[in-house]
């Protein structure tokens, strides 16, 4: 209980009961197991969030939010976690959302935000290009004004779930002669616009999640830009900042551990005591590891209650919770590579063998150092901050 | 290409398998469907074949080319610069060295000829460990098979088995036909691209015949196939690993973020050095290796030292997978770039012949 009457250890448990009853029993399955999520099992859960009245947590309660503080919102993320139900789809909730409700027209508003929140309009993040990754700020899809509508040409790349979502919110230049972050827009586009056409990219895990953008002439109603022309910089520097503490919940990392061990207890190497012990040495340091972040991740939440600056932080824990998650996806790979790697697409309609999603994840994990600022560009900003230049 | 290592053992082998795997490259990356992919890699084959590759290994006594380590190994070394996905050493190395001399006559013949497509089986290592593994048992004049092949590396099309598996209690080897009305068999592909089965063996009865031999010399000659099989698939990484390292400098040559080619941002230039570090020591420790066997023979090279060759040559290869797919950024995850093919073939490594586990407790 704090001063404000909250009794969290209440809260816990009636999250907990909620993720245990109320989430399918199919979709806990997928996340126990470690599948690749797609809009119908989130939607869904989505929706059963939403009847409930915590469809989004993270927003003001005037536009559907919960009204939970900030430590009850990471109690809901962690036990979420714990209890195998999918993280919130973020894209919409997390991402677009807080933009909106900060920078949108109240139409903008009415509009999209009840789509989000109910989980029937699904939407897809289109920032990066072939040209434009870690320096996202060269990017060149160009959108010209003619009259009510802006005309966009170009190509977004590495587009995840475009090929499910109704909506992608895009970066576009709209000038060419301002400094290279300036000229920059962001605009809400329908994916059944005339000139659009999707291509998959097919990655190394073989899951379907990622695609090339391409627009030709789409012409897109000037209401569906967001916020000032040219201000689509800093939107995304408002969002990164909202969005600082979503790596302080580590139950992700502590759920793939608890997974991991069973994996390895399970027989998976039975009758191989050798390797056993030397994958339980391995977890056990990883383990030790994650003590770390995880006071990180709780200090940085106790700073934040007291409005007090994060500072590296954020950086901090996203570094370090990337490394450790492939780490525990490493261990699993070496408990489970010598009766999977051999077998990776069936042929003739086969199943695939039992427990692939483990390899699936260690070669799909290999991103978490590469997207959301990889690893690199990570420490050049830490550096920066420590060296002062 | 700025860095190119060069071939392990020059020659017209070498060449021709640089060739064949270049033309691969591109054939196999128009198609994606499992049985679109499955006839190129047939055609594959074929070529592979038709330049005698099969025969290298057999004795002219029996109708091959009686050709040496060296040669082979310069058909792997060119064909694992672009990950070739076919199972060369397994069906080209490891299958001659499998059998007995006495019992090489039934089946050398028509591998050296194309005739036959036969992938090699060994029940201790290519067996799911939560079932039971391989074996066979004599009953009257027939033999009776249980248990499943678990992942075996397979040419396309292959039409037999030489199966390594305990018959009644000792050390057999078993000519499989994987014809209509044989063993179950299950097809995948593997994370290499490579063609693989599971042979589902339960029910299966096979005429005496099939029994090729069994006792101490298939014993031993299962277990020098397999440090050939090592050998090999160290061969292959050396390859894959070279072949990485330049085409990762190429990539960071060519691709421009922040108005600079990646080249030039140090901690990229220092991640492609530790990518070759561990390549230049992989590669003397594999020519040490292969000048050691071709001298005596892989039989006698020093069991200990091959198993630490192969606990470091695993690691190694998966260190400079990673390595290169986070040095690509994005386009290291696609499935769409040759470095791909190489770093799938490198993950494989360490689970070939064994993985650091079953290396690590032989050499403990
Ligand atoms: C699976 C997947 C899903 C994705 N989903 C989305 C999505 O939904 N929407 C979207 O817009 N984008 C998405 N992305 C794109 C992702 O944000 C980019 O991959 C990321 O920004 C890196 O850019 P890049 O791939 O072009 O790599 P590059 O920027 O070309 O980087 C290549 C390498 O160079 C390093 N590097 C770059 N700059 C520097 C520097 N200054 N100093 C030192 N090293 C440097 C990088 O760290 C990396 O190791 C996704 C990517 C993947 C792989």
């Amino acid at each position: 209980m704090d001063a404000a009457g909250t009794d969290y250890a209440a809260f816990r448990a009636e999250v907990r009961e909620f993720c245990l009853t109320r989430c399918p029993a199919d979709i806990r399955a997928l996340v126990a197991r470690g599948g690749k999520l797609g809009r119908d099992a989130w939607s869904r859960w989505q929706r059963i969030l939403f009847d409930h009245g915590w469809g989004a947590p993270n927003w003001p309660r005037e536009y559907g939010g919960t009204g939970w503080d900030l430590r009850q919102r990471h109690i809901f993320d962690e036990t979420l976690a714990e209890s195998d139900c999918p993280p919130q789809y973020h894209h919409g909730l997390r991402h677009l959302g807080p933009v909106l409700i900060e920078y949108g027209t109240e139409e903008q508003k009415r509009r999209f935000l009840p789509g989000i929140l109910d989980g029937s309009v699904w939407w897809c993040q289109g920032y990066s290009e072939p040209g434009a990754g870690s320096d996202l700020a060269s990017l060149k899809t160009r959108a010209v004004r003619e009259g009510d509508k802006y005309v966009v040409d170009g190509q977004k790349t590495w587009t995840s779930h475009a090929q499910e979502a109704d909506m992608m919110y895009t970066l576009v230049r709209t000038s060419q002669e301002a400094k290279k972050q300036q000229g920059i827009t962001l605009l809400l586009i329908p994916l059944d616009s005339p000139g659009i056409s999707i291509r998959p990219i097919r990655t190394i895990d073989n899951w379907q999640h990622v695609n090339e953008v391409f627009l030709d002439g789409v012409r897109v109603p000037a209401e569906n830009r967001v916020g000032e022309e040219g201000q689509g910089w800093s939107y995304g520097k408002f969002l990164l900042h909202h969005e600082r503490l979503a790596g302080a919940n580590v139950a992700p990392l502590l759920r793939q551990l608890a997974r991991t061990r069973r994996l390895i207890e399970e027989g998976a190497t039975e009758g191989e005591e050798g390797r056993r012990r030397a994958l339980e040495h391995r977890l056990l340091l990883a383990e030790a590891e994650i003590t770390g972040v995880r006071a990180l991740g709780h200090a940085a939440l106790e700073a934040t209650l007291r409005r007090e600056p994060l500072g590296n932080t954020a950086a901090v824990i996203k570094l370090t919770s990337a490394n450790l998650m492939q780490r525990l996806d490493e261990i699993a790979l070496d408990a489970t590579g010598h009766r999977l790697v051999s077998r990776f697409r069936p042929v003739d309609g086969n199943a695939p063998p039992e427990g692939m999603e483990w390899l699936q994840n260690y070669l799909y994990g290999r991103v978490r150092t590469i997207y959301g600022g990889s690893d690199e560009v990570q420490k050049n900003l830490l550096a920066r901050t420590l060296f002062g230049h | 290409m700025p860095f190119t290592a060069p071939p392990l053992f020059p020659g017209d082998l070498f060449e021709g398998a640089a060739r064949l795997a270049a033309s691969a490259e591109g054939r196999l990356s128009a198609v994606s469907e499992a049985p679109a992919r499955a006839a190129v890699l047939d055609a594959l084959w074929e070529e592979a074949a038709a330049l005698g590759w099969p025969a290298v290994m057999v004795p002219e006594a029996q109708e091959g080319a009686g050709g040496t380590l060296e040669d082979l190994v310069a058909i792997l070394d060119g064909a694992g610069r672009a990950a070739l996905p076919l199972p060369l050493a397994a069906a080209c190395g490891v299958v001659p060295a499998m059998l007995p001399a006495e019992a090489g006559g039934v089946v050398l013949p028509f591998v050296a000829s194309g005739e036959w497509r036969v992938a090699p089986a060994f029940a201790e290592l290519m067996r799911d460990p939560r079932s039971p593994a391989a074996a066979a048992a004599t009953e009257g004049g027939v033999l009776r098979l249980s248990g499943s092949v678990i992942g075996m590396e397979a040419p396309p099309g292959a039409t037999h088995t030489l199966l390594h598996a305990p018959v009644d209690g000792a050390s057999g080897l078993i000519l499989l036909p994987l014809d209509e009305g044989g063993p179950g068999l299950r097809r995948f592909e593997r994370l290499d691209g490579r063609p693989s089965l599971d042979v589902l063996l339960d029910g299966v009865t096979l005429p005496g015949t099939a029994l090729l031999a069994r006792g101490e010399a298939v014993a031993r000659a299962a277990a020098s196939a397999r440090a050939l099989g090592t050998l090999l698939v160290m061969v292959e990484a050396v390859a894959a690993m070279g072949a990485l390292v330049g085409q990762t400098i190429e990539y960071l040559s060519t691709r421009v973020q922040f108005g600079e080619t990646l080249s030039r941002f140090q901690v990229l230039r220092h991640g492609t050095v530790d990518l070759y570090t561990r390549h230049e020591a992989a590669r003397a420790l594999v020519v040490s290796l292969v000048t050691a066997a071709a001298e005596t023979s892989v039989a006698e090279l020093d069991a200990r030292t091959l198993h630490l060759a192969k606990l470091h040559v695993g690691r190694a290869a998966r260190e400079v997978a990673e390595g290169a797919i986070q040095l690509h950024g994005g386009m290291g995850l696609t499935d769409e770039l040759p470095a791909s093919r190489l770093t799938k073939r490198l993950l494989c490594v360490e689970f070939d012949y064994g993985d650091g586990a079953v290396h690590a407790a032989l050499a403990a």
